[in-house]
């Protein structure tokens, strides 16, 4: 058997994942606060070669690892006063069950008690003590919120929004419902980091290269797909002539 | 492989969804008092093969980790309760609320349901209605020879009779305003009823605590913007087509995973 076939089917296999991160990435084309996930190759070497009589020289494709693009998507404008845009690093914080967790979608919602929350209920957290939680009056004519995340209602503070970035981005994964998790506490967003009210950050994903990527992904399959089948021709003739040849 | 097919269906999903908000969008744009909505998404839960930042065999921590997304999801439709733009028509009966509250308009089984929508009438018992004939409460009455009708902007309903010079006040009119108008309900025909999420209405004279003031003469029109909504129909057509070739591009390499 040729081992070559091994090589040519680790890097089919690493181009179907490739297409479930790409196929993710369009599918939350208009999700907003969406960071697109890239997939990163690595080159696995076989180093146990001697043992299992492979050649060294022989080299497999992984793809195991995820790496999120952090490139700012665009603002868009939506006059909903509860409508929040990060411009620069940084990431709110929100309260869930399961702790603290991390967002850039900055859709909120008032609950029926005046506080500031996603839409699927998890409460947005300012940097206010005890209660960290952002409570808007009731009876608050006009409610603004500064670029440094100061939340004023009828011209009086009432809290401030607290904007959190990491020092190592790796530490950050992915839950689902917009939000991030992380290993390692999170640092203060540099000064440069804006809050925008009225609008929204549109996910970064960029359609075009997105669409390149689906059609050089499936061109990458079937060319792989070829040199199986060309190791597998090889083989057949191999044992077919190798056969004929003793008998 | 059946991954990025099934990711790709939910992208699918969550544009035509987004297609038929914006479709009931652009069809009320002549809708009087009209909010509104706009869909939001979210990403599905990922399927995380390898944790970033876990630790590695040798002792470290990974660097990247290996988390895979299974797609899109709406998670809300948000009614925008941004102020329509104000159309003077010279109807003294035409009201316009300028600031957050809403009429509060009585539903034939006594329960109450909420309005922008101040284009009113009289009906044949001279109470003040909607165009559907829901009385607005509280109930005012306008006397069979009135001839002229001035309602202030903090709601006070006062008409001219014949051979009377003097104004006579017939009604107050007030407005409910909600902590979280957004969690309000649509129910269709321009009115909301109240929910858990929205909290309970709060009454109040027009022109106290932001609940606004009324403009007699003028009509609150739909707060949809034209343009914004094709820019969203267009990005989002493109979208349902990209996510299409996505599934293309998975069904070809099947394919061609299977012909070996």
């Amino acid at each position: 058997m040729s081992h070559g076939i091994y090589s040519a089917t680790s890097g089919a296999v690493a181009q179907q994942r490739a297409l479930d991160v790409t196929a993710n990435n369009v599918a939350n084309a208009n999700t907003v606060g969406f960071r697109a996930d890239r997939v990163a190759f690595d080159e696995a070497l076989v180093t146990a070669g001697a043992r299992t009589a492979q050649p060294p020289s022989l080299r497999y494709s992984v793809a195991e690892r995820v790496v999120m693009e952090s490139a700012q998507g665009s603002h868009q404008t939506t006059g909903n006063p509860y409508d929040l845009a990060l411009g620069g690093e940084g990431y709110f914080v929100l309260s869930t069950p399961q702790g603290e967790r991390y967002t850039r979608t900055g859709t909120f919602v008032l609950s029926e008690d005046g506080v500031l929350r996603t839409p699927d209920g998890n409460d947005l957290l300012g940097d206010g003590r005890p209660d960290p939680r952002i409570r808007i009056p009731l009876n608050a004519r006009d409610v603004t919120i500064g670029s440094d995340g100061t939340v004023r209602a009828d011209g009086e503070n009432i809290a401030r929004i607290r904007v959190v970035n990491f020092a190592d981005p790796a530490t950050l994964g992915k839950e689902g419902e917009s939000r991030f998790f992380a290993s390692a506490p999170p640092v203060a967003a540099p000064v440069t980091t804006t809050v925008v009210q009225g609008a929204l950050e549109t996910s970064n994903v960029n359609a075009v290269a997105g669409l390149n990527e689906v059609i050089s992904i499936s061109r990458l399959f079937e060319s792989l797909e070829r040199v199986i089948q060309t190791f597998s021709q090889i083989d057949s003739r191999t044992a077919r002539d190798i056969g004929s040849r003793s008998g | 492989m059946l991954r990025a097919l099934n990711t790709a269906a939910t992208g699918m999903a969550g544009q035509q969804l987004h297609i038929d908000v914006v479709a009931n969008n652009i069809a009320n744009v002549n809708t009087n008092g009209f909010r509104r909505s706009r869909a939001e998404f979210q990403d599905l839960l990922y399927q995380t093969m390898r944790q970033p930042g876990g630790q590695t065999a040798a002792g470290g921590t990974l660097p990247t980790g290996l988390q895979i997304g299974q797609g899109t999801r709406t998670v809300a439709t948000t009614t925008i309760f941004e102020q329509g733009t104000l159309a003077q028509s010279g109807n003294p009966l035409d009201l316009a609320i300028e600031g957050r509250g809403f009429f509060q308009i009585q539903r034939p089984d006594g329960t109450f349901a909420f309005s922008r929508a101040g284009n009113l009438k009289v009906d044949v018992e001279g109470r003040l209605v909607t165009v559907d004939g829901l009385p607005v409460e509280p109930a005012i009455q306008i006397p069979v020879d009135a001839t002229g009708i001035t309602i202030d902007p903090s709601g006070l309903v006062s008409v001219t009779q014949p051979n009377n010079p003097q104004p006579i006040e017939v009604g107050q009119l007030q407005l409910a305003m909600f902590a979280n108008p957004a969690g309000l309900q649509h129910i269709g025909r321009s009115l909301f009823v109240e929910t858990v999420a929205s909290g309970n209405p709060i009454q109040l004279t027009p022109g106290e605590e932001g609940i606004g003031t009324l403009a007699q003469g003028f009509i609150e029109g739909s707060n949809v913007e034209v343009v914004n909504e094709m820019i969203d129909l267009i990005s989002s057509q493109r979208a349902y087509e990209m996510n299409q070739r996505v599934i293309t591009a998975a069904d070809e390499m099947l394919r061609k995973a299977m012909e070996r």
